[in-house]
Formats: C-alpha cells, structure tokens, sequence
C-alpha cells in the first residue's frame, strides 16, 4: 500500500474546500469557498498549479463538465477528492488534533 | 479591454489547451466582476506559475530533448552544407570548364577547394546557406517538435536558449565549414519558436477568427 503524503497548509485548505463544494467543485466555486473560509482570496496562478499537484500526487481526479456559453464554449474542470486524499487530509488534522491537545487559542473550539 | 481567446492562446503555450481552456473560462467568469485589470494580471500571474512549475518539473527531459535538438539542427546543416558544397563546386566547375582553362587546371582548382566565384554568385550562395541555417532548418526543427512538446513550447524555447548558447562555444567544431556563432543561436532558436507555434493546434476559438 503507498504511503499517504504529506500535505502542506494551503494544499490542505484546497482538500477541504472540494471537499466541502462537493460535486459542484471546480476553479471559481474554489477559490470563493476558499476566500469565505480563510478571509484570503488566493492568486489563481497558487490554485491551478496546487490543483494540479495534488492530481499528479493523486489526492483528486478532474473532468470536464459541458462546454457552455456563458463561458465562451469553455468547459469547467471539476475536480473530486479520491479516497487517498481523504486519507490524507484526515491524517494532517488528526496531527492538528494532537497538537492542539491542551492549547487553549482564542477563538478556536476543541472536540 | 479583455480576450478571452488570446488569453487561452498564451495559456496554452505553458498548459495543455484543454486546461489553458478551462481556466481562462474560470478567470473570465470572475472577470464580469472585478475587471479586466484583474484578469489580465490573473492570466499574467496563472501563465508564471505554470511556467515556473512546468521548468521545475519537466526541465529535465525537455532539456535533453533541446540538447538533442542541437545535435539535430547541426547535422541537419552539416548535411545542407555538404550537399550545396558538392553542387556549387560542380556547377561552378562546369562553368569554368567551358569558359576558361584546361581541365588540369580545374582539377588543380577544385582540389584546392577554392571558391573562387565571382562576387555576387558567391554572396548568394553565402546568403542562400545562412538563410537555410539560421532560419530554415531550426523552423523544420521546431514544427518537429511541436507535437511532442505541445503545452510546453514556451518551456522548450526559455531552456533551448541557454543549451544551444553553451553548446554552441563548447561543442567542437566538426568539419565541413560548418558553425553557429554564438551571437546567432537567439535567432535560431527565436525560428524554432515560429516552427514550434505555426504547427500548433491553436485554440478553436482563433482558428474560427
């Protein structure tokens, strides 16, 4: 079985917000949820090529949806967390859990 | 003001076309909003990161396929110089035979290897070679190319320039009368770059102008 790879901070974020955005997960419904979310809106030149790395890890899978017009005949690239990149996300918040495992940070809720 | 096609025509110089096409739609849904400044300089900053990303992760192998491309383009020229040595001498030969000396003499001549020619055929020769050279063949080498490094031609070109720069001064000069003056390789490799993007598939959006 390959080894579940690390995950740096924004990767993490872009894991969470596709995971978040469900079917509906594709550049534009990213970078908003990820500017909702984080209070940063991120340069899309960091999202595509973080997007695109995470596929070659593969820790997500792309299709394009239909061409359409509003977009000049472009299609969207969806994108789909696999079952590795659950895997991975998971084990970077569990490091965050045990981390945070007797902190007390403003603002911030312990399970 | 904002083109969308231009946007995907420089994208996909450093994408494949079906990515360069997605994200300029993603960039142009925004744009309705926040401007046309703003997605050009999201175009800009999208076309430097995966040129960045594409120099880092695929530098090796489009390196060595630029280091072989030298090889290519010079033997190419080798084989170009050698083919119009041999007819230039003959024809010159022939002329010479029939309005001049002995056949001795041309022999000794040719033998010689001296391109004795009047000035302006000898500057046209000279003009036709250096046009095949520095213009000709690295276009052929280019287009070539083009569908082996579609996505990456800006990749190809930005690592072609340094190589053939170096090679040009380190590898030995080889026979035949032959050579690239490093002053020259930018031109060259600026022709592979019209070879490479004349035989792309450029987006449907701009071959439908």
């Amino acid at each position: 079985m390959s080894q579940t790879p690390a995950l740096g901070e924004f990767e993490q974020v872009v894991l969470l917000a596709i995971l978040r955005l469900g079917p509906e997960a594709y550049g534009v419904t990213i970078r908003r949820e990820l500017a909702a979310c984080t209070e940063r809106d991120p340069a899309p030149g960091a999202l595509y090529t973080t997007l695109d790395r995470l596929e070659d890890k593969g820790l997500v899978t792309s299709r394009y949806g239909d061409p359409t017009p509003e977009r000049g005949g472009r299609a969207k690239r969806y994108f789909t967390v696999t079952a590795r990149g659950v895997r991975a996300v998971a084990r970077a918040q569990r490091a965050y859990q045990r981390l945070l495992k007797g902190l007390v940070l403003p603002g911030v809720a312990h399970a | 003001m904002r083109s969308d096609r231009l946007a995907e025509a420089v994208l996909s110089m450093v994408a494949p076309a079906e990515r360069a096409a997605s994200a300029v739609g993603d960039l142009a849904e925004d744009a309705d909003v926040r401007g046309a400044f703003w997605f050009w300089r999201s175009v800009a900053r999208l076309a430097l990161a995966l040129l960045a990303r594409d120099l880092v992760s695929s530098a090796l192998a489009i390196g060595a396929s630029a280091a072989l491309g030298w090889f290519l383009y010079m033997g190419i020229s080798m084989v170009f110089a050698s083919i119009g040595y041999v007819v230039l001498t003959l024809a010159w030969g022939l002329t010479h035979v029939l309005t001049h000396h002995t056949g001795f003499e041309l022999l000794a001549d040719m033998m010689r290897v001296r391109f004795d020619w009047p000035p302006i055929p000898t500057s046209a020769a000279y003009a036709l070679q250096a046009v095949v050279f520095f213009a000709v063949t690295p276009f052929c080498i280019g287009r070539g190319s083009a569908a082996i490094w579609r996505g990456h031609e800006l990749t190809l070109v930005i690592l072609a320039l340094p190589i053939w720069l170096a090679m040009s001064v380190l590898v030995p000069f080889v026979g035949v009368g032959v050579r690239t003056a490093p002053a020259m390789v930018p031109v060259v490799v600026a022709f592979v770059l019209v070879g490479l993007l004349s035989a792309r598939a450029w987006p449907r959006q701009l071959r439908d102008c």
